[in-house]
């Protein structure tokens, strides 16, 4: 049967299945990441804008990132799994988001 | 947005940058990481601009908590040096900073990676110390 991408060696460990996806599909890893922060994201707001009536998405944003961060640190243990500049841009969108989440708190309130 | 609520956002997002910075660094050595953020001299200067920022900050908050504390009002309605409300909130701040210290040092230790946290926080005390004494002093509204 024919596969859209060479299977990787299913016998050698998961760390080798996720090096080998990562070879054949180089974006399969940042893809998972953006998937993750997105449903932590909207996932958050809507669920939050339901039951309070009001959405606070520099809270969730930083929230998918925080756990998109260590997600992508652990990727980083084993060398193939994720690209250093995705580490990198992740930080950096981190620091980012952290502005934005301070400025936007009140001094007591949520 | 008021003086303290502006400067404090700045200042707490410093801080989460150098945290998470110094953080992902250092899990990547403890854990031999095939690479971590240390590899980039950009984030490692990151770190150290924003550690002496924030060295900077807590001088220039003792300067001016000094200069304040000398300082009077010459004109309006109000007691002209403020020394009554001076004296009970430099009080407290001294024993606050005592009591974070301690609790500080038992759960981060006495080393030197974190204790730019704990230097600016104490800035940070002071700093919006001396805007409430300000506050009450003055008259005005710096929240």
């Amino acid at each position: 049967m024919a596969n859209l991408y060479t299977f990787p060696n299913m016998t050698a460990g998961p760390d080798n299945v996720l090096i080998g996806l990562s070879a054949e599909i180089p974006l399969i890893m940042p893809i998972f990441l953006l998937s993750m922060y997105m449903i932590i994201f909207i996932g958050g707001n809507i669920s939050q804008a339901r039951l309070r009536g009001y959405a606070d998405p520099s809270l969730w944003s930083l929230t998918g990132l925080m756990t998109v961060f260590l997600m992508a640190l652990l990727m980083s243990l084993t060398a193939g799994i994720i690209n250093p500049i995705v580490l990198s841009v992740i930080v950096s969108l981190l620091i980012i988001n952290g502005l934005w989440f301070f400025l936007s708190r009140g001094r007591f309130e949520q | 947005m008021g003086n303290i609520k502006y400067v404090g956002a700045l200042l707490m997002t410093a801080l989460f940058a150098v945290s998470i910075i110094v953080f992902s660094i250092g899990f990547g050595q403890e854990n031999t990481a095939a690479f971590n953020l240390g590899d980039s001299e950009g984030f490692n200067d990151t770190r150290d601009s924003i550690q002496n920022n924030l060295v900077q900050y807590r001088t220039d908050v003792i300067n001016s908590s000094n200069s304040f504390y000398e300082s009077e009002i010459s004109e309006g309605e109000t007691v002209r040096t403020g020394g009554q409300f001076k004296v009970g909130p430099f009080t407290a701040y001294s024993a606050a900073k005592s009591t974070i210290s301690q609790s500080f040092t038992t759960i981060f230790g006495k080393g030197a990676e974190f204790a730019y946290l704990l230097t600016a926080l104490l800035g940070f005390l002071s700093f919006v110390l001396i805007l409430y004494i300000w506050k009450t002093w003055a008259g005005r509204n710096p929240d």
